[in-house]
């Protein structure tokens, strides 16, 4: 082999491996920041209903003025990670290879998430991750609006036992980020 | 809530948190129930001394930050582990490729089983496995409210939260050292609010808290217990200490921002103790208005971008 041809394939292995370390970056969708422009604007527009009123606890959007969509979707990629708790997480996910030192520590564990079921409930955790949300945006400065349920599936997602699944909790973490960085909503705020 | 809600959130969170080091002779990590006697306490000279005060019953959880050596022994055990779990992993993956050479269609596939790597091994953090709740039971005194007094090896303690909230979003740390006593107390937003409240004003959930009010207020707590030795009290030096994961699935809150060390903008600690310059360059290099120490939040057309303390 020449010299030329070993540089060659030096440098194509090199590029191969950028190549397939930009291809396995580009598929996390965890970390994944897609472009604004070919997400799809949720509508927002409704004719309020006492109804609908009554369930803006459980069915809002956020919006800060002022916000990019790559500085919403961080920041409710981070709340949203803090509202999973342990079942995975944006930053804070189980590993992938999760390791226990112990027979102890993987009782331990088993018996938190299966005491955690029994006591709390499909309902108590789907609350929680509400909760957590509207407290983990309204510290970052995000305020808070009511919006009508059917409206709110399409773009949201309720999380009990099983988690959502990662490309769609993404892309609509994404569709929420793109709502939280636009226009500011004529609708009232609702506060934390 | 229910005292029975309440002893099974206990269980959980004891669950969820009981050191796992235990087991391993190396580490020797403990900590102890000081007990209510009526006689004078005596300190181990090895051991630091943390004493919680509350209003009523609580169960607070303080974690154990890693010194460097710490922090150090704790990154070469993780490195041990990965080695032999990928040594474990090998003759798995071997097993994997016998296997799928017999595979053939119609037949369920063989999973290949995962790499440990660098990059995804889940080695718990220093922290979550040298951690203590206290209470609701155990107290030291009943006097005035509940105080828990816990010895614990000398360190950097942080407080993670209380029953089922942590304090994710923001907690401070303090340093306990060997046979000193470090009194906090803890206040809980919430309970207070609901006991000092009108009636009609009264909050149902923590989210009825007024704008601005975290579930945890944190301070230097007053001990005047003759049990105690006061030459040996020293007050808390809370430091921020930035996030925490949410490691138990709880509901997440934070600490209120303290006057003179540190305060929240949009989200993030900012380190009010560090000296001019450096408060300067932690804090926003933007100048971003921060939350008043009340907690108030900032105009929303503020500019972004913060420096998380403590991380």
């Amino acid at each position: 082999m020449t010299i030329r041809k070993m540089v060659l394939s030096v440098a194509m292995v090199a590029m191969l491996a950028e190549t397939a370390a930009a291809q396995e970056a580009k598929i996390d969708p965890m970390t994944v920041v897609p472009d604004p422009a070919t997400v799809a604007t949720p509508k927002l527009d409704f004719a309020e209903t006492p109804e609908d009123a009554a369930d803006y606890d459980k069915y809002f959007y956020f919006h800060r003025d002022g916000t990019s969509f790559e500085e919403a979707l961080a920041d409710l990629r981070d709340c949203d990670g803090f509202a999973r708790g342990l079942s995975s997480g944006y930053r804070y996910q189980e590993a992938p290879y999760p390791y226990t030192y112990t027979a102890a520590g993987v009782a331990g564990g088993l018996i938190a998430n299966a005491m955690m079921s029994a006591i709390f409930g499909s309902a108590e955790k789907r609350r929680l991750r509400r909760v957590n949300m509207r407290r983990c945006m309204g510290y970052k400065d995000y305020a808070r609006y009511g919006l009508q349920k059917d409206l709110w599936q399409e773009f949201n997602f309720e999380e009990g036992f099983s988690a959502e699944e990662e490309g769609k909790r993404q892309a609509m973490l994404a569709q929420q980020a793109k709502v939280a960085s636009g226009p500011r909503p004529a609708a009232k705020e609702l506060g934390l | 809530m229910s005292a029975l809600r309440s002893l099974a959130m206990l269980a959980v969170a004891l669950a969820a948190v009981t050191p796992v080091w235990a087991d391993e002779p190396e580490e020797k990590w403990q900590t102890r129930a000081v007990a209510d006697k009526p006689a004078p306490l005596t300190l181990d000279p090895a051991k630091a001394y943390i004493l919680i005060k509350a209003d009523s019953m609580i169960m607070p959880t303080l974690m154990q930050l890693p010194s460097e050596e710490q922090a150090a022994a704790h990154a070469r055990r993780r490195a041990e582990a990965l080695t032999k779990e990928h040594g474990k992993w090998v003759k798995r993956h071997a097993g994997w490729e016998a296997e799928m050479k017999r595979w053939t269609k119609g037949m369920k596939k063989p999973e290949e089983p995962v790499e440990p790597t660098e990059a995804n091994f889940g080695f718990p953090e220093y922290e979550r496995v040298h951690s203590v709740m206290l209470g609701p039971q155990n107290r030291f005194s009943k006097e005035g409210g509940s105080v828990y007094l816990q010895e614990v090896p000398p360190g950097e303690y942080l407080f993670y939260g209380q029953a089922n909230v942590c304090a994710c979003l923001g907690t401070v740390s303090f340093e306990a050292p060997a046979g000193k006593i470090v009194p906090v107390e803890l206040r809980l937003s919430l309970v207070d609010a609901i006991r000092d409240a009108p009636k009609e004003n009264r909050p149902k959930t923590s989210l009825d808290l007024p704008a601005g009010t975290s579930q945890f207020l944190l301070r230097a707590a007053e001990v005047g217990d003759p049990r105690l030795p006061a030459d040996a009290i020293v007050s808390p030096a809370f430091k921020p200490a930035g996030t925490r994961p949410n490691w138990a699935g709880a509901e997440v809150d934070r600490v209120m921002p303290m006057p003179g060390i540190f305060r929240y903008a949009r989200g993030q600690q900012v380190d009010d103790s560090a000296p001019p310059a450096a408060v300067a360059a932690s804090a926003d290099p933007g100048g971003m208005p921060a939350e008043t120490p009340t907690g108030e939040a900032g105009p929303d057309d503020a500019p972004a971008s913060a420096t998380p303390a403590g991380e």
